[in-house]
């Protein structure tokens, strides 16, 4: 049988086993060492190192159905030989001397790479070596070959996938820029080019630029032509506000890897990034196709003589300080805006230019939607609300923001009512109106104020109030309590009996008391057309001496043309005092908000009621109220404690900021 | 038989490695490729005997997409273009298909090419915001780290690198 005479292969291994199984381990590598030598290829490779004579030996002891016949000599394919080489790698374990292990089942790997046995050999060594990563990545090479190949048998790739199992949950990696094996391809896979974009794009700027660092593969991948696009949209907020100031170099690379061709630019601290001329100049030199561009806080004059004329959304804050007209020529800053009227659909301004309070000043804006003003530092100035709206015929949503507002417009002209035919969201902040009655009427007519709250009046009852959707008015306090002699900001729409908010979705006005039969006649009727889905009540203060919250009381129950209504979502309840507690179910308030069958949110806050009966009205209504949210305010310590105690066991999420609505507001029809 | 209402009709698949799975229609309808198929189709000539090949998709990760469109049934269908700015800036996810993402790399990865190949957009989406997560915050070594991979810069390369994004460093 054996080939040279002496011991065969198979006595060889069977004389080895048998001590191994005597655990006479050094004899046991003698025995096998001898198998291993008397393989053909192993004789083959002596002979010719000695005299490079060619007896070509047949191979007495493959099988028939053998994987390897055929190929290169090295790779014998011999199963006696990766036998003998799996005993003794095995042997050598027991020793223990894993490196000399893992020698041999790498050799077994070299001797048949289409058997599943050296692969398998050397992940258990790699495992017993502690090193799970390379033990998992020994197997997916051996599955790669096989693959590369295509000469396995199916159950041996299985093997090897099988053996990955325990390995995978926490050593499976996979380089999402580079190559990974994919069972489901039984290939070599990669993402295609668009789905790297779609993950890559999702990330922060500064991720973005942590990820150039990865490595060299990483770095050319994002930074190719083809990435350009993840590079488009240079976003330093948030996360991605700058630590340290960017270097002028650094921009350059930044502005480079979208081909010098950015569509957004949104700064939302300059002062971080020390946004100077030269760097805000090359922004904009990188930025000819520019759509949307937001820089908040200016740290000094910018260049705004080369505005990019596609500009879609504009946000800018603090300009306004940095240019003063008559000062060498025409106000850069005016200049700017001027420029890029054309297709502006979203502007917002904190501090407008100089001359924009000026009679008929704001230029003619044919596309702009969404306009958000706020007054700027030192800006003592009237805005005249009327020429504004005029110059905006296609606005959809107004933002005001303590500007001093008048509704003035040259003489001769008279305001149309109707001149922004598609506003449908107003919102107004003005902190310094203060309106009340009985007696105390002169204490808002300070200067501008009563300009300011005509100005109000006449926004808020554009187009007769039938077009709005969301109205949202932010004063510090107005008071309106006698039911016949309104003069609140809603006078306007009194005056006229057609004047409603009919297609009204969204209201909020936490500080603003509505006598409720005024409130019926200005919402009723989209709580009919079942539109209403948010909707605030704020209470009357409480009569002076008053113990029995008789106001309240009395307040909530005119507000019965509201119960039961099924279009609201939300209500905002405000500065109530029942002071005569009564508990849980028999509480005015609970029952109130009881009616309403689709009600997900209460927004609880007040300052006329103590602590004590603000807790125990939030727990009540908690308790009682079905809800998916409340929102408290006024509360802390303990007893906020408590109330999240309270919120979690019913399974009603909890905030206690007030949550800004977003604006601009999406609507669902356009 | 072939008369079913259409949503609890139901359609046999078979993976590449051989494997039948029965689907109600509805489910599979949540993959673009296979519900313009049924509709050319008719769906009647599928059965158990004659199940829809899935070319590239293996049992182990056809069961997972089959198991997420079992639970999205119901979704609404998306518009085609659906403001798709917005959606890609962001990187929630909702908690049951969080859980349902708590897989190794490699059938992440799957999931991924697989809902790409059958065009599930929700589910790609799934796949692509989980990865991007994992990315999301992180330094570049435990980018490294998190996926296995070789530092290969020198370390003038790799200095140079690093001043140029200094200012994006998190600390």
């Amino acid at each position: 049988m054996s080939p040279d005479g002496g011991v065969s292969m198979q006595e060889a291994i069977s004389d080895g086993r048998a001590k191994y199984v005597a655990q006479r381990y050094k004899q046991a590598l003698g025995s096998f060492t001898d198998a291993i030598k008397l393989c053909p290829c192993e004789i083959e490779k002596k002979k010719r190192k000695r005299s490079g004579s060619t007896g070509q030996e047949l191979d007495q002891d493959a099988q028939p159905d053998q994987e390897a016949t055929g190929l290169p000599t090295l790779e014998c394919g011999n199963p006696l030989h990766i036998q003998a080489l799996n005993y003794r790698a095995g042997t050598f374990e027991k020793i223990p001397d894993l490196r000399r292990a893992l020698a041999d089942a790498r050799r077994m790997m070299d001797v048949a790479p289409c058997s599943p046995e050296g692969y398998l050999r050397a992940s258990k060594i790699l495992r017993m070596e502690e090193n799970p990563v390379d033990s998992l990545k020994v197997l997916t090479d051996g599955i790669l070959i096989f693959l590369e190949r295509g000469d396995f048998e199916v159950d041996d790739l299985r093997r090897l996938d099988k053996a990955r199992n325990p390995l995978k949950p926490k050593f499976a990696k996979v380089d999402p820029l580079g190559d990974f094996l994919s069972l489901s391809w039984m290939s070599k896979a990669h993402l295609p080019t668009e789905l790297i974009l779609d993950i890559f794009g999702r990330l922060e700027l500064s991720t973005l630029c942590q990820c150039l660092r990865v490595s060299k593969s990483w770095k050319s991948a994002l930074t190719a032509p083809a990435s350009a696009q993840l590079w488009r949209s240079l976003q330093f907020t948030g996360a991605s506000v700058p630590k340290k100031p960017i270097s002028f170099d650094s921009l350059k690379k930044l502005l480079s890897y979208s081909s010098n061709n950015i569509r957004e630019l949104v700064i939302s601290d300059a002062r971080k990034l020390y946004l100077d001329r030269r760097k805000f100049n090359a922004f904009l030199t990188a930025g000819i196709r520019l759509e949307r561009l937001e820089v908040i806080n200016p740290c000094e004059a910018l260049d705004l003589m080369r505005p990019p004329s596609y500009l879609k959304y504009l946000n800018l804050e603090g300009f306004h300080r940095f240019y003063r007209p008559g000062s060498a020529g025409a106000d850069p800053y005016r200049f700017f805006l001027l420029s890029i009227v054309r297709n502006i659909e979203t502007l917002i301004l904190s501090g407008l230019p100089r001359q924009w309070f000026g009679d008929m000043e704001v230029p003619l804006m044919p596309n702009l939607r969404h306009l958000r003003l706020s007054k700027g530092r030192e800006q003592p100035w009237t805005l005249s609300v009327c020429a504004l709206l005029k110059s905006t015929p296609q606005l959809e949503q107004l933002y005001l923001d303590s500007l001093l507002l008048d509704c003035r417009l040259p003489t001769g002209e008279e305001f149309d009512n109707c001149c922004v035919p598609n506003l449908k969201s107003v919102t107004i902040v003005d902190l310094k109106v203060l309106v009340l009655e009985r007696g105390f009427n002169n204490l808002w007519l300070q200067q501008g104020r009563s300009s300011a709250l005509e100005a109000h009046r006449c926004v808020t009852a554009l187009n007769g109030g039938k077009q709005l959707k969301a109205l949202d008015i932010h004063y510090n306090w107005q008071y309106t309590n006698t039911e016949q002699t309104a003069n609140d900001i809603f006078s306007r729409m009194y005056q006229d009996p057609s004047y409603e908010y009919e297609n009204l979705e969204f209201l909020r006005f936490s500080k603003l008391v509505l006598a409720p039969n005024l409130a019926e006649r200005l919402f009723g009727s989209s709580i009919r057309s079942g539109k209403l889905s948010s909707f605030d009540i704020c209470f009357p203060l409480p009569r002076y001496s008053e113990v029995t919250g008789q106001t309240s009381w009395e307040h909530i129950l005119k507000y019965k043309w509201l119960e039961g209504a099924e279009s609201i979502r939300c209500l905002g309840i405000y500065d109530f005092s029942f002071k005569t507690y009564t508990k849980g179910l028999d509480h005015p308030l609970v029952q109130f908000l009881q009616t309403f069958p689709l009600l997900e949110e209460v927004k609880l806050g007040s300052a006329n009621s103590g602590p004590a009966e603000y807790l125990l009205t939030a727990q009540d209504v908690i308790k009682f109220v079905k809800l998916k949210r409340i929102e408290v305010a006024d509360i802390s310590g303990e007893s906020f404690d408590r109330i999240r105690r309270l919120a979690r066991q019913e399974g009603v999420s909890l905030t206690w900021e007030a949550q800004k609505p977003k604006w601009p507001r999406d609507f669902k029809d356009s | 038989m072939a008369e079913a209402k259409p949503a609890s009709q139901k359609i046999w698949l078979v993976s590449n490695d051989n494997a039948t799975m029965e689907v109600d229609r509805a489910v599979v309808e949540r993959s673009m490729l296979l519900k313009n198929m049924l509709e050319d189709l008719g769906g009647a000539d599928v059965s158990p005997e004659n199940p829809i090949p899935i070319p590239n998709v293996n049992e182990a990760v056809l069961r997972k997409v089959v198991e997420w469109c079992e639970h999205h049934r119901n979704d609404p269908v998306a518009a085609p273009d659906d403001e798709s700015d917005a959606r890609k800036k962001t990187t929630d996810i909702e908690e049951w298909d969080q859980k349902f993402m708590q897989v190794d790399q490699e059938m992440l990865f799957e999931i991924i090419l697989a809902s790409n190949f059958l065009d599930i957009k929700p589910l790609l989406d799934v796949g692509c915001k989980t990865v991007a997560n994992m990315i999301k915050g992180k330094s570049p070594e435990e980018i490294r780290k998190t996926f296995n991979i070789t530092n290969d810069f020198s370390a003038e390369e790799e200095e140079q690198i690093r001043r140029e994004n200094e200012w994006a460093e998190d600390r």
